[in-house]
């Protein structure tokens, strides 16, 4: 996917973000406590919402003629060039990619435990699984890593600040 | 005045305040040494270490990290031509070529000087114009307070990396997050979707850790499992004589000011104000071809007004309650942390904490210099080494950070939610320090916005009626039409992306 496909893809989401915003707070009601004034709860956010819709519409603009750009002056030869030699690049962006998911993934399952999984046993899963993910590939080593991070965590923030983790 | 800095001095000098300090600043030189890895995230890093710590031992921390990575950043800029911190990339176009040469320990020598000399500028000015300002301040109505947070956001979309368009969409963003909650004034739930949790708003210091913690961990994934060598072998770091540095003292001063002076505006920060101190210095020079082949004053001048920023961003936390940068955005969520009210008021009901982070400015920027110096050769080790061991650890830290904000999961998730909504926005080159300002003056903004308008009776004038508020309208509207009138030129010019 392209720069400016992306983009718009963006402007897409920040442009239905924006109206979301937008219609919640023009159908928020309003609290008891009525204050009587020019400017209530939703003028501002509105005009936040507003804006942004207003801007990402701009955004979305810019990134369509790219694109309009990028297919007229696109060349077939120079295209099949780009794409033989980019092949170990989508090799390395599909690490990266399988990296970033993994560690979203990961961090999320690791909070999700936090209040239910021992915090040395949890901590010292996690780098574990990290260190995999990050491509260590000694198992000795990343244990050993792992237990002595595991084990710091612990004793920093259970022993000494006595966190209710 | 003299007599406040000597209060401050007498809180600092006490040794385990000194050891703090000393700690940060070595962490913010490691830190800003290793490309990727910033200021905030290293201060959002140590949030939970320093919960239980007393306020200004904590904050002091802080700032031994902050000014420490201004210099961090300028060795890989030096040694491996990729800079630490955005701030420092500019410090490569010098430093790389005399490093090159074989005069890698002089490039250090010209960047820990320049560093050393803008951090004490910055020091004098903030010093000088703390108190002063902050008389003013206490002064300042609700309208002045809401201009001046709109003048801020409006700056810094026009001055941050990128376009003013992403920079303003970014501080929407920003504001739409920041009014999520019980509204100030009429308790009205906004954006709260029935929950409990959302009613006391976004936790702000979740948002930061979200930000500058886990986006810049999952932003900086493509470093993981790349090594890097540094251009020189050993490496001794060599001072600049007296008489050199004298002989620059014009590229020391321009970088102070520019420095000092961008560093005030809110939100702006180092990362633009080094291009145009280096800009500035090469079209003043005689020899201007010089520069990018490895002239010290290429060195000199964006280090000098890296540093200097430090003083710079303190006049508007420590008067204002506005953040100077994302490091300073994280420090005044650390001061929330530990009970303190930023505002207009911090001066006058805490005085000694404003007077002792002053005093831990020079402090720690003194202990930057002896650091860096006696040291080098240690950060140089470092600088080589993989992030895939570092990167779970930062991510434990940030994780126990949010847990500590109210010792529930809630603001784990929402940290980690708007982590990866600030890695998509950081990878189509949204700067996300204007999101996060906006969250952090959109309620300010709001609050004296509307009670501006409610003392006025509703008179929408009440924002122009004094000199200082008409140039204060004057500027924001400055902007707004410079911007709408470089998009008219670049079109006209037949440029692809004149918004870009």
């Amino acid at each position: 996917m392209s720069d400016s496909v992306k983009d718009l893809v963006l402007a897409v989401f920040l442009v239905a973000f924006g109206a979301f915003v937008f219609v919640d707070i023009a159908h928020t009601q309003q609290a008891g406590f009525v204050v009587i004034e020019s400017v209530s709860f939703s003028t501002l956010p509105s005009i936040y919402a507003g804006l942004l819709v207003a801007l990402a519409m701009l955004y979305g603009a810019n990134s369509m003629r790219g694109i309009l750009q990028a297919r007229d002056q696109r060349d077939v030869e120079s295209g099949e060039t780009a794409q033989r030699i980019s092949g170990t690049g989508e090799q390395s962006e599909k690490i990266v990619a399988i990296r970033t998911v993994g560690t979203v993934v990961t961090s999320f399952v690791f909070v999700l435990l936090l209040e239910y999984v021992n915090f040395f046993v949890l901590t010292t899963a996690f780098l574990f699984v990290m260190f995999r993910l990050y491509g260590q590939k000694s198992l000795a080593l990343t244990g050993i890593v792992a237990i002595f991070g595991g084990t710091a965590f612990y004793v920093l923030f259970i022993v000494i600040l006595k966190m209710p983790i | 005045m003299l007599h406040n800095i000597f209060l401050g001095f007498g809180e600092v000098l006490t040794v385990w305040n000194l050891v703090f300090i000393f700690l940060g600043t070595t962490l913010g030189i490691l830190v800003g040494a290793l490309p990727g890895l910033s200021s905030p995230m290293a201060i959002i890093v140590l949030l939970p270490l320093t919960y239980s710590m007393e306020t200004i031992p904590a904050l002091l921390v802080m700032m031994g990290v902050y000014v420490g990575t201004k210099l961090g950043g300028s060795f890989s800029a030096i040694l491996l031509r990729t800079p630490g911190t955005p701030a420092s990339a500019c410090t490569a176009l010098d430093g790389f070529p005399m490093a090159q040469k074989g005069e890698a320990g002089k490039a250090l020598g010209y960047a820990t000087m320049g560093s050393t000399v803008g951090g004490v500028f910055g020091w004098i000015i903030a010093v000088t114009s703390v108190p002063l300002l902050a008389t003013i301040a206490v002064k300042s109505s609700n309208a002045d307070i809401a201009l001046i947070g709109i003048m801020g956001l409006i700056m810094v979309s026009a001055f941050v990396r990128g376009s003013m368009l992403r920079g303003l969409i970014g501080v929407l963003i920003g504001l739409i997050l920041g009014t999520v909650g019980l509204d100030p004034m009429e308790a009205t739930e906004r954006l709260t979707f029935g929950s409990i949790d959302l009613m006391d708003g976004i936790p702000f210091t979740a948002a930061l850790i979200g930000f500058f913690g886990i986006a810049v961990v999952l932003s900086d994934m493509e470093m993981i499992g790349r090594t890097t060598h540094v251009v020189s072998g050993k490496i001794n770091m060599a001072l600049p004589s007296f008489k050199d540095l004298a002989r620059r003292w014009q590229t020391l001063l321009i970088g102070g000011l520019i420095g000092t002076g961008i560093g005030a505006i809110p939100g702006v920060g180092a990362e633009g104000s080094t291009w145009l101190a280096y800009a500035t210095v090469r079209n003043k020079s005689k020899n201007p071809e010089n520069f990018g082949r490895g002239e010290p004053d290429g060195i000199l001048a964006p280090e000098s007004t890296n540093n200097a920023t430090t003083g710079g961003t303190m006049v508007p936390m420590l008067t204002l309650g506005i953040p100077g940068d994302g490091s300073t955005a994280v420090m005044l969520g650390a001061l929330i942390l530990h009970g303190i009210e930023p505002g207009v008021m911090l001066m006058r009901n805490h005085g000694d904490l404003v007077n002792a982070l002053l005093a831990g400015l020079l402090v720690a920027t003194i202990f930057m210099f002896f650091i860096a110096w006696t040291a080098i050769r240690y950060f140089i080790l470092v600088l080589q080494r993989d992030r895939s061991w570092l990167f779970p650890f930062v991510l434990i830290l940030a994780t126990v950070g949010a847990f500590a904000i109210s010792n529930t999961v809630y603001p784990v998730f929402v940290a980690l939610c708007l982590g990866v909504v600030g890695y998509i926005l950081e990878k189509r080159n949204f700067p996300v320090v204007t999101i996060v300002l906006g969250v952090i003056l959109g309620p300010i903004i709001e609050q004296n916005f509307r009670l501006a308008l409610a003392l006025s009776d509703g008179d929408w004038t009440t924002f122009v009626v004094t000199w200082p508020r008409q140039i204060m309208f004057a500027g924001i509207v400055c902007l707004i039409s410079w911007e709408i009138y470089k998009n008219i030129q670049a079109m006209q010019g037949g440029k692809a992306k004149p918004a870009e």
